[in-house]
């Protein structure tokens, strides 16, 4: 088993809204080894969010460290966090976010378009990764063609372009009904068995979390019970 | 390094440009604004263009070493006198010019006036140029069909003329006109010749819509003058220019008896500074007519902005995303630059397409008959890059905004 690819120390977040200060997260410490597959449940307010756009790269920590893939990546300037997630981090959102009027093909393709590597042929790489998610006879349908789980398994075969050290997924069935959920969450199940992704997963449906390999609780911005199955 | 920009450089540009196939419709009116504008520019200044260009030619016709003497100084006590408003430039004078002044070569005095001219059941409003029998060498002038007058002509004040190419089409068609007579005030002339046709030129009607006929006749059948308005003088060569206006004034002054210091009563014109005066004004008129087409073009720009900002609103969760899998502020910032300078490119090419097609038809069209237009390499170049440079200005700002947007809150927009 490879060592942690994730770990937290003590990360706090603070925001100022107006005169108050709002503490979303208060002190989160946790590591997280390669292979894991990880839902991170919890009510609304309970800094989940918070906690996946710091994992994501998309926002720094006040204070804390988080070191993903052996890189301390919490004091990184904005455009050495935008290569990290462009080469570590592969993004499933709740609303799929895939570009209109465009082809599958095209819209798995994106992340290339930021990477410095030279990545060889751009088309059979992201052809690969449809094939991963079963919608290689669809790559050139454009997005309104798709239906909904078909739309969030472009996503995925997005996510996986640049072979990412971190899959999150933030609500990934959170549009999609339960059939397709099923789906998708299969896709994901696969992906962590077979190819041993890491993938973290924000939820608030037990039944979606019960897919994970292990389950943390947020509350108030700390890990409050963690359960593994 | 070039390489990895480079190649950094087409990414942009293919993004951009999939960007901007994703909205056809709009990326063409958008870019319309500026296809107008460059359009409009190149088409204005065609015109300026071909009006100085028709104007250089009409004066290189009548060649470099033209003078003209007419009565009365261009500033009396502030008054300023039009050509042949007075009435002291007499036909001695003219010969006197020629006879004393060793820079002259030719002399042709010029009496001019408008009127009817009649032929069988035809009639033809033209002017009636009265000449001297040096006319076609002073004006350097061909006659093409027949003979123009002669001296002994001129002084016996014949009933001759000779026919510019329109007149002689509008009256003859294609009948020989050497022979016939025309009537001119009721008075039948007897046509000896046409003149050579010489063409339209920039915004000054055709130069073939005359009549010659001897000045002295114009003097004494036409007008009942015993004065001239003007004397036409061909120097030797265009070096003696500055010699032959010191002789003519050095005769004229003497025959009409100006005392030393006083102010002379006509004037000598040279054909190299009133050629200069007449293209510098059809410059003017380039700069403005290209100015107020430029004006579309800002207006353009200004629609670039505007779509741009639109376009920016509209893809706020796009920005998030692309920023999401990668795209740094700059990415973002070139992206959206790229996209505002394809657009106003493409607007460019396009422009300058439509101004050379609408330059063409100007010329075709009978209504701007007068309007010779040139399209000029300049002009083109100037729109294409003045095109570049309003993308680049207008697209700077929309996408600037764009890459400043936070990921997180881009991601969640509604």
């Amino acid at each position: 088993m490879p060592g942690n690819v994730i770990e937290l120390r003590n990360l706090t977040k603070t925001y100022c809204i107006g005169e108050t200060k709002v503490n979303a997260l208060r002190g989160v410490s946790y590591a997280i080894t390669g292979g894991e597959f990880l839902a991170v449940m919890g009510p609304s307010g309970s800094g989940k969010s918070t906690l996946m756009n710091i994992l994501g790269c998309l926002d720094r920590p006040s204070s804390g460290e988080y070191v993903l893939d052996g890189e301390e990546v919490s004091k990184f300037d904005k455009s050495k966090l935008a290569r990290v997630r462009n080469q570590k981090i592969g993004f499933v959102f709740q609303s799929f976010n895939l570009l209109a009027r465009t082809t599958a093909l095209e819209n798995t393709e994106l992340p290339l378009l930021y990477s410095t590597e030279n990545g060889g042929d751009m088309t059979a790489r992201a052809m690969a990764s449809l094939a991963a998610v079963g919608l290689k006879d669809r790559a050139h349908h454009k997005t309104n063609q798709l239906s909904g789980g078909e739309q969030q398994r472009v996503a995925i075969a997005r996510a996986l372009l640049n072979n990412p050290t971190l899959i999150l997924a933030d609500e990934p069935t959170g549009n999609l009904d339960s059939t397709t959920s099923s789906e998708v969450m299969n896709i994901f199940k696969t992906l962590n068995e077979e190819k041993g992704m890491t993938i973290i997963m924000v939820t608030h449906e037990p039944d979606i979390a019960a897919w994970a390999r292990a389950r943390i609780y947020l509350k108030d911005g700390l890990i409050v019970r963690e359960e593994r199955s | 390094m070039i390489k990895r920009s480079l190649k950094h450089g087409a990414q942009t540009l293919r993004i951009a440009s999939r960007a901007l196939g994703r909205n056809k419709m709009r990326s063409f009116l958008t870019a319309l604004g500026i296809i107008i504008g460059v359009g409009a520019v190149i088409a204005m200044v065609s015109i300026g263009e071909g009006a100085k260009r028709g104007i250089e030619s009409r004066f290189a016709a009548m060649g470099t070493n033209l003078l003209f003497v007419s009565p009365g100084s261009q500033s009396q006590r502030g008054v300023h006198g039009g050509w042949g408003s007075m009435t002291t430039l007499k036909e001695d004078d003219a010969f006197a010019i020629v006879q004393e002044c060793p820079a002259v070569m030719y002399i042709s005095p010029s009496v001019s006036a408008r009127a009817q001219t009649v032929y069988g059941n035809k009639n033809w409003n033209t002017s009636i140029s009265g000449t001297g029998e040096r006319y076609p060498e002073v004006r350097n002038w061909e006659v093409e069909f027949g003979a123009y007058f002669d001296e002994a002509m001129v002084k016996s004040a014949a009933k001759v003329c000779v026919l510019g190419a329109d007149v002689k089409t509008n009256l003859f068609e294609d009948e020989d006109p050497i022979g016939k007579v025309i009537r001119v005030k009721k008075i039948p002339f007897k046509v000896l010749g046409v003149l050579k046709k010489r063409g339209e030129s920039g915004g000054f009607g055709s130069r073939d819509d005359m009549i010659t006929i001897p000045y002295t006749t114009a003097m004494r059948r036409l007008q009942g003058i015993d004065y001239i308005q003007s004397i036409d003088v061909r120097a030797v060569s265009s070096e003696e220019m500055s010699q032959a206006v010191a002789q003519i004034q050095e005769v004229l002054r003497n025959r009409h008896r100006i005392a030393p210091g006083a102010e002379d009563d006509f004037t000598v014109r040279n054909m190299s500074e009133i050629a200069e005066t007449a293209a510098e004004a059809t410059q003017m008129m380039t700069v403005l007519l290209g100015s107020i087409a430029s004006i579309s073009l800002l207006v353009g720009g200004i629609g670039i902005m505007n779509i741009m900002l639109v376009s920016v609103t509209e893809r706020i969760r796009e920005i998030g995303l692309r920023m999401a899998v990668g795209a740094r502020e700059v990415d973002i910032l070139l992206q959206f630059l790229t996209e505002a300078i394809v657009l106003s490119l493409m607007g460019g090419l396009i422009g300058i397409g439509f101004g050379v097609g609408a330059s063409k038809l100007i010329k075709k069209i009978k209504m701007f008959s007068a309007f010779n237009t040139v399209v000029s390499m300049e002009s083109v170049l100037l729109a294409f890059f003045f095109a570049a440079a309003i993308g680049i200005f207008f697209g700077f700002y929309p996408a600037r905004k764009a890459s400043r947007l936070d990921p997180i809150e881009a991601l969640r927009y509604e």
